[in-house]
């Protein structure tokens, strides 16, 4: 079955003074129609890279990518619009100031050429309306909106040209816990309504946990692990994986060794060799430093890039 | 509004944006004049003195020794144009009767404290130079310096990575137990309040709306908004099992339009016309309580 967003090989550098960072480092990603997969990683590992360059605005070094298997043009930017598009952690940062609420979600509707003015009309009455976004507030400039409302006005704007896919990088995090739940209630029913997919980044493993089907999870930009949400959320495979669930409120976690990440992510002009994860890694070995590790199913689809996963994973788990 | 802060204790202080958490801290440390708080803690006993009668001098030498405080972003705390070792050491002298050479000393045991590693190394690092982790850590050493009784803590990990944020939780948590030290801790994370405090103090537009001990108030809420900001977290799959999240509906009041009676009562399911109309108190049996007029029932679910 082609699948409805395909990335392949992946690489995104960024250059810079410094020199170059290789902020997706040949990365392969695959997401099902109606169909969430949820990204996960510390600062700078590379997630808004990766959705950036998905969305046409960072160039693809290398690698392909495909819509229900149909190479993208990854040359020109917004070429694939009308397919796919991208919510924002700060919607604020991506709305046109003097625009007002009705003028910024027809926006993307002109430029498409979609429609008449009265068409357009009825079409921006209907999208604010299943984003919640009453009457009152259509003549609003952005910044007489709460955080919550922005989002609302990011995400009708993203529905305008009616995409398959949504790439949503950190869409609550700017947002209070009471307004979070109203907009993941929206985003999940907005998911079942028009089979969307989403490629959901957040640093809140709960929130993506509540919203994937699949979790990837990224360091210095690889995914060292991938599988079925509840599979990652109860028995991750990796270290950092676990060093990372350890930061949460998850029960399965209480049992089971400790993995303690005791320094910070490495120079990403730098990264270490074989292992990236091998310098804050406490169960690293000298094959580690030598040879990278790839990532090998360990059934169920739940893949793992560790050298060390068959004894980790056993009954006799613990942290050396 | 009066909370106590005990020894070795820490009461998290945790609301969303509006609740007027920092105004607390900063009316604390009487960054902001016109307020004026009491802290009442079972050592520094503040009580009964005013703070808002103390000149800066006496101001001065509260803040940073007897109370001390750690913000959200280190970089606007500490000084770029100075070193690590400048700064650390001028703040041990300024609290402490030491040469020098001593207060060198004390940074070197100050940064170990706080786990910098190769701490002599990063004496003569600049502070923008540190990564986000890094300079938490300064910053906590630079609280330590006055030897104080009490921290306030803004929001101290908000703006770092989950990975660092538990380090720096771990950190705080090991100081808490080896110094002593009372620690209020302002934040907006309930993971970080069931990781290092032991009482609870809800915000809610201005107010505190619930208090008492960390496993009560989260196992058994009383007030209604206590209970819908513990149920508005994600706690499970919806792909797996299709829960929708419990909403609060609407947002917090702005302070110009927060109503007459309890500020709660527009975005509540239980309210009624008394609570449009009379502010419910802060009713407290000893250390805990809430202020609403139809608390929940307060059985763990
Ligand atoms: N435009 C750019 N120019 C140079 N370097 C960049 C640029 N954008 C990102 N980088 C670098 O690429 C790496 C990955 O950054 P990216 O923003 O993709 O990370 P992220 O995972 O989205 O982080 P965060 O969680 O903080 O959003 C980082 O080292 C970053 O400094
Ligand atoms: S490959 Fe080695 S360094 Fe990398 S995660 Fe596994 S054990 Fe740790
Ligand atoms: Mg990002």
């Amino acid at each position: 079955m082609t699948k409805r967003l395909e990335i392949s090989d992946l690489v995104v550098q960024h250059k810079s003074r410094k020199g170059i960072v290789h902020a997706v480092a040949g990365i392969s990603l695959e997401i099902d129609a109606g169909e969430t997969l949820g990204l996960v990683g510390e600062s700078g590992c590379g997630k808004s890279s990766l959705a950036r360059a998905v969305v046409g605005l960072n160039k693809v070094t290398a690698g392909t990518l495909s819509i229900n298997g149909e190479p993208m043009n990854t040359s020109r930017h917004g070429a694939h619009a009308r397919e796919i598009q991208m919510i924002f952690q700060d919607p604020y940062g991506s709305l046109n100031p003097r625009l007002t609420v009705r003028e910024l979600v027809e926006e993307p509707l002109k430029v498409h050429r979609l429609g008449n003015k009265a068409e357009r009309a009825e079409r921006v009455t209907a999208l604010l309306d299943r984003v919640g976004i009453p009457d009152t507030l259509h003549q609003r400039l952005p910044h007489q909106l709460s955080g919550g409302q922005r989002q609302r006005v990011g995400i009708a704007r993203a529905l305008a040209l009616e995409p398959e896919i949504i790439v949503c990088d950190e869409p609550v995090s700017a947002l209070d816990v009471s307004v979070q739940a109203q907009v993941l209630n929206l985003l999940v029913q907005l998911q079942r309504e028009q089979n969307l997919s989403y490629l959901f980044i957040s640093h809140d493993l709960e929130v993506v946990r509540y919203v994937s089907n699949w979790i990837a999870v990224m360091y210095l930009g690889k995914i060292v692990e991938i599988g079925p949400a509840e599979q990652i959320w109860k028995r991750p495979l990796h270290p950092y994986t676990r060093a990372l669930m350890q930061t949460t409120d998850n029960k399965e976690m209480e049992a089971g060794p400790e993995v303690k990440l005791n320094s910070e992510l490495p120079n990403p002009l730098s990264p270490p060799s074989g292992c990236r994860f091998r310098t804050r890694c406490p169960l690293a070995i000298e094959r580690c430093a030598k040879d990278e590790p790839l990532l090998d199913d360990q059934g169920s689809r739940h893949q793992v890039a560790c050298h060390r996963v068959t004894e980790w994973s056993g009954d006799t788990a613990r942290a050396a | 509004m009066s909370f106590s802060v005990g020894v070795g204790e820490t009461l998290a202080l945790v609301g969303e944006s509006g609740a007027g958490k920092s105004l607390t801290a900063m009316a604390l440390m009487r960054l902001h004049k016109t307020q004026f708080m009491d802290v009442v803690a079972d050592r520094i006993d503040l009580q009964g003195r005013d703070i808002a009668r103390m000149n800066d001098r006496e101001i001065r030498q509260i803040r940073g020794s007897k109370i001390a405080m750690i913000f959200q972003d280190p970089l606007t705390a500490l000084n770029p144009v100075l070193t690590v070792e400048r700064q650390l050491v001028e703040s041990i002298l300024l609290h402490n009767d030491l040469s020098r050479a001593g207060a060198r000393q004390r940074a070197l045991e100050l940064l170990d404290m706080v786990r910098i590693p190769a701490a002599k190394s990063r004496l003569g690092e600049y502070s923008h130079r540190l990564s986000g982790g890094m300079r938490q850590r300064v910053m906590i050493a630079m609280a330590l310096a006055g030897n104080p009784q009490l921290i306030l803590a803004d929001e101290p990990t908000t703006a770092l990575d989950v990975t660092i944020s538990a380090q720096i939780l771990d950190l705080l948590r090991e100081l808490q137990t080896n110094l002593g030290v009372g620690m209020l801790f302002i934040t907006h994370d309930l993971h970080a309040v069931r990781t290092v405090a032991q009482r609870v103090a809800v915000m809610y537009s201005g107010r505190i709306v619930e208090t008492g001990d960390v496993d009560t108030v989260f196992t058994a809420p009383r007030h209604p908004y206590t209970e819908g900001l513990l149920a508005a977290r994600p706690h499970g799959s919806f792909v797996d099992g299709g829960h929708r999240l419990r909403e609060i509906p609407g947002t917090v009041p702005t302070p110009s339009d927060r109503p007459a009676g309890c500020a709660f009562a527009p975005r509540c399911g239980h309210k009624t016309t008394e609570c449009e109309e009379t502010l419910p108190p802060l009713e407290l049996w000893g250390k805990a309580g809430f202020a609403c007029f139809h608390p929940l029932e307060g059985v763990p679910a």
